[in-house]
């Protein structure tokens, strides 16, 4: 289907009559941690890419032409993929200790991703917590904590209904499946490593080096500054004042330094 | 110790905001003589000196050379709370780890003191010679600083060409091109317009214009700027003050014929 959303040209789901307004959101991107767009429509979330067009292709629409040529694809996402990171960092797990219990709203309390929030209005987010999730419920309140055999069990069905869909090419079944699905889901080494021991892939080797999983380190700095993250991007960086971002712009070709033509003084 | 009260404080905002803005950290060398910096930019091609003489100061102490390693935008940061017209008092210890910086205001009513952390910066000082110039431009430094941004509209060279009739600066890039010329005025009664210029010898240099507008941020500490040059040497940009100078030295670019 094709829909013209702002002027964009767009393929996404059918969109039922009477739906929800979509709202498009900043979230960090479980597999890589840098913000990306998602959409959230009537309780689902949707991840939302676009092929750059770099300016250099337009569309044709009826008699018009339009200048963005970019084409957005919006596709059903199971927000599972995106809890897990999350709530792998905000347990704030140690060698010592299995970490917090949660509110749903405090999970999804982020300085840098307002729009975190959204998450908990989804429609189904408390059953899909308890899919990964030890679970407690008191009487006023429920807290969540990340469990990691029932995440490990979750990520197995995931492999296994992926292995299901390529059951028809046998050629595939090994690799792609495994390779294909995990990137997407494990943020963190531990259960790469846990879920490729429940697996035995030979070609597994090769192909590790061509996904390059970054590493739940890499989630927590780029992504999400949370607390427990040290900064160390503000840290290294030099305060530089405008003018002097301005000059690193400026091209110097045929300057010489001036120790070139000034002798160093002895201090 | 030093001890240095500066009767009017906004010399020393106006001259934060002159070079902070072309490098980031740098020592100030405080001796009897006053209080002077000497430091690069980060690409080394420009370098900015400046001096506040001991007599710009009352009183002023300074027992032994000291140097206070200073971050320039958290001290013109320090400095903005500062009014225009308070008495700036800068003090600091031998050893100090901090300079302390006292703010009063002309009617005496309000004192506030900041301290401010030093760093150790490892500055390499250059030798730079007295030397005479083929060509010394003196100008108001308020038309430089609108040549400069003008013709930054149209290229991010300038040629700069002195001959004894005047001094042309012209800029040429993809939108076409510009020049600017200013003869050598005959009249000496609007003093601070005049453009007045000491020749030895025709030049005609390039600069860039990205660096030479970053100086012109000093515009407001001195109404008149002088522009020295000679072939294949870096120009000096000066700012006299009545109890110091600021001067930035750039080196040409060579090899650039537009």
């Amino acid at each position: 289907m094709v829909a013209s959303l702002q002027q964009r040209i767009c393929i996404g789901p059918e969109v039922p009559v009477g739906s929800q307004d979509p709202v498009s959101i900043l979230l960090p991107n479980p597999s890589s941690g840098l913000p990306s767009r998602y959409v959230i429509q009537d309780g689902q979330l949707f991840e939302l890419q676009a092929s750059d067009s770099e300016g250099l292709r337009s569309w044709f629409i009826e008699d018009i032409i339009q200048s963005d040529g970019s084409l957005y694809l919006i596709t059903p996402m199971d927000p599972v993929f995106m809890f897990i990171p999350i709530l792998d960092i905000m347990r704030q797990k140690t060698q010592s200790a299995e970490g917090r219990f949660l509110i749903l709203e405090d999970i999804f309390e982020s300085d840098q991703y307002a729009s975190l929030r959204q998450l908990t209005q989804l429609q189904q987010t408390e059953r899909d917590l308890r899919l990964v999730c030890e679970v407690r419920d008191s009487s006023a309140l429920k807290t969540f904590r990340l469990d990691d055999s029932k995440v490990m069990s979750w990520l197995k069905r995931k492999v296994e209904a992926l292995v299901n869909k390529f059951e028809m090419v046998p050629a595939l079944r090994n690799s792609i499946a495994y390779t294909e699905a995990l990137p997407e889901a494990c943020r963190s080494d531990s259960w790469a490593t846990e879920l490729s021991s429940e697996y035995q892939f030979p070609e597994l080797d090769k192909l590790e080096s061509r996904t390059q999983l970054p590493s739940s380190a890499d989630f927590g700095k780029r992504g999400m500054d949370l607390d427990e993250e040290p900064k160390a991007k503000d840290v290294k960086k030099p305060k530089m004042s405008v003018g002097q971002r301005k000059l690193a712009k400026a091209s110097t070709a045929g300057m010489k330094p001036l120790s070139s033509f000034f002798t160093k003084k002895a201090s | 110790m030093l001890e240095a009260r500066l009767q009017t404080g906004a010399l020393l905002k106006k001259l934060l905001e002159a070079i902070k803005e072309l490098i980031s950290d740098a020592n100030f060398d405080c001796s009897d003589n006053g209080i002077a910096l000497q430091a690069m930019d980060n690409s080394h091609v420009a370098l900015v000196a400046l001096l506040l003489r001991h007599d710009g100061f009352e009183p002023f102490r300074c027992d032994r050379s000291l140097a206070l390693g200073v971050n320039l935008v958290s001290l013109s940061k320090v400095l903005r709370c500062a009014g225009n017209d308070d008495i700036i008092t800068l003090k600091a210890d031998d050893a100090a780890d901090s300079l302390s910086l006292t703010f009063e205001s002309t009617d005496g009513d309000k004192i506030s003191e900041y301290d401010l952390k030093l760093m150790d910066i490892d500055s390499e000082h250059l030798g730079i010679p007295d030397t005479t110039y083929d060509a010394v431009v003196q100008m108001s430094s308020t038309e430089f600083a609108r040549i400069c941004r003008d013709l930054q509209v149209l290229s991010d060279s300038v040629q700069i060409d002195v001959t004894k009739e005047g001094v042309k600066f012209a800029a040429k890039g993809e939108l076409g091109s510009g020049a600017v010329t200013l003869k050598q005025s005959a009249n000496v009664d609007n003093e601070d317009d005049s453009t007045l210029i000491e020749l030895q010898q025709n030049v005609s240099l390039n600069f860039s214009l990205k660096y030479l507008v970053n100086f012109t941020k000093a515009t407001p500490l001195s109404g008149r700027v002088s522009l020295s040059m000679s072939s294949e040497v870096p120009l000096l940009v000066e700012y006299k003050m009545e109890t110091g100078y600021i001067r930035y030295y750039l080196a040409p670019k060579i090899g650039e014929d537009n």
